[in-house]
């Protein structure tokens, strides 16, 4: 028998690297179909071409090789005989002759050579002996099935093809959706007007492309319906008056200009220069602190994105986010938010799981937040470091959310005072508490609007983030007798004023020889006590 | 010659085969006798000839051919393979011949071929592992 590599054809599937030739024969398949196709049926066609690359390669090989040696065959000099009782060794015919054996009657003895320069000899034209009907399992017997292919491969081979696709130009794509260029129904300008004018009247959408086709009133033979919904779906997607809205296999369309404007750019008090990764060389205690303040700018999408999924998650609002009605898109919360593909902007619906009422909300993508709570927030007398609940529903676009119901009452809680002069205070205030929150981060603001005509004045004016710690520190250490703050305090404070990311503030602490850490994540400014 | 295990008187768990080379040697009239175990067909090829003859041996497993003497090959690889090669109410020293040529000449005690045989231990032990040798049956 062979020695056999049995895994010899799955590290051709993990290596394979999409090339030109695939990319035409997917193209030839669509060109012939005229049928989009999505990511998963080209996989396949994929798939199937290269299997029948490597069975002509194998049968190619195996002809080369020459053919197995069957006692009943008979072979010239010069032809090639492998051996599978010699471990599949390839010999050369060197001569036949007569078999002499009274017992057996008239046969052949082939004399062969093998490549080590030895000589054997080998009944031929023999029909009775055992070897002529033995069944052999060679290498390339081992199973190379398209469904096995597909289960343990797809992942990796729709990751190549979707990279390899985007870089060409023949095939184009709707959502996950591919059919080459050429091929597309020309959808003129008043069709898209007619859109327009549609999901205007359903005050911007959104609207799957079927009753969008239906109201455009949009008919074609049955056997080009999905020919035209691309072709529709493509004619949208290049007008920048639409946006396409769905999640992950489903497409939606909506008018950009009837976006709300908190998607079309973040509220101010998230919004943000830049996002400031948690950094690796910090340790662990701290890296574990940091990353459950689950602050969006501690993430690359990379790491928001590579999240298995989960029933439900706990949310802790900060003033940022409480203040702009939005969540954060965290590898926390991802973990039961809708994916897209393509959507910057995801239209999404969420339940309230008391009322039922349902909320409209968007996913913003770019930016990483869910807008759309502020009036949930408000009925549900939140407060930031409110905790929050979101659940996954059967429907990716549609997700139930729910606070940490209590009963009210007062607790004493950190509270945000305005002075006269515009300036901060922090005081300990005992204040009506309508759901579950997180001690440290909870924050009373009695006075929206002042903070609002706050934020508004530090627009245009550069402050040091280093001038803000320190005035923070400074309110927050009068509300305990050592005078230490703890970093979340800090940062949930520090958010009130200005969008700060826990890395940006503890660089700040680590840097600053005025700042003292004392242990625990508690930090001290060195004049302390002495004014 | 005795050899140093000839010596030996043999035991339940001696094993034993077939010694060609000492029956060869021993009995002019071996091929005769080998030649009764063959089948009909065979049988009458080989009766023709009794005389040691080179042929083209083919190997039952593999298809090599080699030159040997057909006679033993034949009665080991096909005859041996027939339907009723060993039958009941034969010789004892015959059928444990007969034996030792079905199971490729693989050397056997007497424990194991009373399974086979059918016949007690201490029987076949009492018949084989005497200082005559019957058809080259030999201790290993």
């Amino acid at each position: 028998m062979g020695s056999g590599n049995y895994n010899a054809w799955k590290t051709y599937w993990a290596n394979l690297e999409i090339t030109t030739s695939d990319l035409q024969q997917l193209a030839n398949h669509l060109f012939e179909k005229e049928e989009p196709l999505n990511i998963d049926g080209l996989l396949q066609v994929l798939i199937d071409h290269r299997l029948k690359e490597r069975e002509v390669e194998r049968k190619l090989k195996l002809e080369d090789a020459g053919e197995v040696y069957l006692p009943s065959k008979s072979y010239e000099v010069g032809a090639k005989i492998r051996f599978p009782e010699y471990d599949w060794k390839q010999a050369t015919v060197v001569s036949n002759r007569p078999g002499d054996n009274v017992a057996i009657g008239i046969f052949s003895v082939t004399e062969v050579e093998f490549e080590d320069g030895t000589h054997r000899y080998f009944a031929t034209n023999l029909s009775d002996h055992a070897l002529n009907t033995k069944l052999y399992k060679t290498d390339d017997d081992d199973i190379e099935d398209p469904v096995e292919i597909q289960n343990i491969f797809a992942p990796s081979l729709r990751t190549k093809l979707r990279k390899t696709l985007e870089k060409q130009s023949e095939l184009i794509r709707i959502a996950d959706t591919w059919f080459p260029r050429s091929l597309l129904i020309d959808i003129n300008k008043g069709y898209l007007n007619l859109a327009e004018a549609i999901l205007d009247s359903h005050e911007g959408g959104p609207l799957g492309i079927e009753p969008l086709m239906k109201e455009l009133e949009l008919n074609t033979e049955p056997q080009s319906k999905k020919l035209l919904e691309f072709s529709l779906n493509y004619a949208l997607q290049e007008d920048p008056r639409f946006d396409e809205v769905g999640t992950t296999g489903e497409i939606s369309w909506f008018l950009k200009r009837l976006e709300p404007e908190s998607v079309l750019e973040p509220p101010i008090y998230i919004r943000s220069n830049a996002i400031v990764p948690l950094a690796d060389q910090i340790d662990e205690e701290s890296y574990k602190l940091l990353y459950d303040l689950d602050d969006e700018l501690s993430f690359t999408n990379e790491e928001i994105d590579e999240v298995d999924r989960v029933d439900s998650v706990t949310i802790t609002l900060t003033y940022p986010h409480w203040r702009s009605g939005s969540i954060p898109v965290t590898p926390n919360s991802n973990r039961v938010l809708p994916s897209a593909l393509e959507s910057e902007n995801i239209k999404i619906s969420f339940i309230d799981k008391q009322t039922q009422q349902p909320i409209s909300a968007w996913v913003v993508r770019s930016h990483n937040y869910v807008v759309g709570l502020k009036d949930w927030f408000e009925q549900q007398n939140l407060i930031p470091g409110s905790n929050i609940e979101i659940s996954a529903t059967k429907h990716p676009g549609t997700m139930l959310i729910s606070s940490e119901k209590k009963r009210s009452n007062k607790e004493w809680i950190k509270t945000v005072l305005i002075g006269a002069d515009g300036g901060l205070v922090f005081a300990l205030l005992r204040q009506p508490i309508y759901a579950g929150f997180n001690e440290r981060m909870a924050i009373a603001i009695p006075d929206r609007d002042g903070l609002d005509k706050i934020w508004q004045d530090r627009l245009g004016r550069n402050i040091p983030i280093k001038s803000d710690v320190f005035r923070m520190m400074n309110e927050l250490s009068k509300l305990n007798s050592q005078h230490h703050v703890h970093f979340v305090d800090l940062y949930a404070a520090i958010n009130v004023i200005r969008r700060t990311p826990p890395m940006e503030l503890l660089e700040v602490l680590a840097t600053n020889p005025e700042i003292i850490h004392v242990g625990d994540h508690y930090y001290h400014l060195a004049d302390q006590g002495k004014e | 010659m005795l050899s140093k295990s000839s010596l030996i008187k043999p035991g339940l768990t001696t094993k034993f085969r077939v010694d060609f080379d000492w029956w060869k040697l021993q009995d002019r009239n071996w091929r005769n006798s080998l030649v009764t175990f063959m089948c009909p067909t065979h049988q009458a090829i080989f009766a023709q000839s009794t005389a040691a003859q080179e042929m083209d041996l083919v190997n039952p497993d593999t298809g090599e051919v080699t030159r040997g003497d057909g006679l033993i090959q034949t009665l080991v690889d096909h005859c041996a393979r027939q339907e009723g090669f060993i039958t009941p109410n034969a010789p004892l020293v015959d059928t444990v011949f007969k034996v030792f040529i079905v199971n490729q000449n693989q050397p056997l005690n007497s424990l194991e071929l009373a399974e086979r045989v059918g016949k007690p231990a201490d029987t076949i032990l009492r018949t084989i592992g005497t200082t005559r040798v019957y058809k080259g049956i030999r201790p290993v």
